[in-house]
């Protein structure tokens, strides 16, 4: 898995690319978000398109990420997510938790 | 005779093509787009198909995609114009037998389409024995994660030649070995080295039963908090169990909660 954090108009777009398929590949998104969010970065956007898989690890990291930019006035919203993670979200209710959109550029738009 | 099935919404690329191979003793079937490629499917037993990627409504590797998690024994041959290697690999990732990029030479597609019939023989064969056939996969690790991938690809390869679905492998099954594994990693031997895992997996085209036991102290899973309850829903407990049964047909601790038994029917 590979992670590039970018800033698109005030906003960190993370883009993930690739399976996450490991603790140690969640414990790696988990810390990228904690160094963003302890930066100032508040408004989060995670680009999903290129990750068809990611387990319970991974959600704990980006449910723990989301509580986090919250806390601080701040938001995390989950862009292009695949099918198959999608249906996870579904199955796990999170879909009423967190801000899903179609886009990254509809995600930025969004703050 | 072979049954080729070519999808591609460029009229010479079809008509080239199903003049090639029908010289070659091939029947040729033809459809100018992917969603009629698909009712095609329902109909007729096709033994290779060849797709073109950039199609309108629904792209080649999409249509793939869709393929595979229905009929993943048929190869797949993708045609582009534009090949890029991010492309190729994504095409290949998800199943596709093989990768031309046009313009195309006639010998370079008679020997691919060749070798593929090949390989759908092969894998029909393979199918035939696997209706009676069991595997078993018996191992015991020390508690380290990179020993873990390797024992999902093991049952993951086990089950593909039992016939079990694309869509079951490398999604569902993945999902649930990942989590159980995990769980007797991280929370049964907490990453202690010196405490083992022990799995066995025994694997029919009916079924597929595992075990994964750790030497931890165990738990009780029934206390756990539901991850879809208002008070579960934010945390990060109970949604790995929460989804190995979202996706197993049986899930079951033993009395002590230091192993689970996990089962999966196959059904075609």
């Amino acid at each position: 898995m590979n992670l590039i954090v970018r800033d698109v108009e005030g906003v960190s777009v993370v883009d993930v690319d690739g399976r996450i398929d490991s603790v140690e590949a969640a414990n790696e998104l988990g810390d990228a978000l904690k160094n963003s969010i302890s930066e100032g970065k508040i408004k989060i956007v995670i680009n999903l398109e290129k990750v068809d898989y990611m387990n319970s690890a991974a959600l704990g990291s980006l449910i723990s990420a989301r509580k986090s930019t919250k806390d601080k006035d701040g938001g995390l919203k989950l862009a292009s997510l695949q099918s198959f993670v999608m249906e996870v979200f579904k199955k796990s209710q999170l879909v009423q938790l967190f801000d899903i959109v179609d886009t990254v550029e509809n995600a930025i738009k969004a703050f | 005779m072979a049954n080729i099935l070519v999808v591609d919404d460029d009229e010479i690329v079809r008509q080239t093509l199903k003049r090639v191979l029908s010289r070659d003793n091939m029947r040729v079937t033809l459809a100018s787009a992917a969603k009629e490629a698909l009712g095609i499917l329902k109909e007729k037993q096709v033994e290779l198909i060849i797709t073109d990627v950039k199609m309108p409504e629904m792209d080649g590797l999409t249509f793939l995609k869709k393929v595979k998690s229905d009929q993943a024994e048929i190869p797949i041959i993708v045609l582009t114009g534009f090949a890029t290697i991010e492309m190729t690999k994504e095409a290949l990732q998800n199943g596709a037998y093989n990768f031309i990029t046009k313009p195309f030479e006639i010998e370079d597609i008679l020997t691919i389409v060749k070798k593929g019939l090949t390989l759908k023989k092969e894998i029909v064969r393979n199918k035939e024995v696997a209706a009676f056939a069991k595997c078993a996969f018996d191992v015991e690790i020390p508690s380290r994660e990179d020993l873990l991938n390797g024992i999902i690809y093991c049952i993951l390869e086990q089950a593909k030649l039992m016939d079990f679905s694309q869509r079951i492998i490398t999604t569902e099954l993945l999902m649930v070995l990942d989590e159980a594994l995990t769980n007797a990693l991280k929370h049964g031997n907490k990453y202690d080295s010196q405490k083992k895992i022990v799995v066995s997996a025994q694997i029919s085209n009916e079924k597929i039963e595992i075990y994964i036991r750790d030497e931890g102290e165990g738990f009780d899973s029934v206390k756990l908090i539901d991850p879809l309850s208002a008070e579960g829903i934010e945390k990060n407990c109970g949604r790995g169990v929460f989804l190995m049964k979202s996706y197993m047909d049986e899930v079951a601790f033993n009395d002590k909660g230091n192993e689970v038994k996990l089962v999966k029917y196959n059904r075609r």
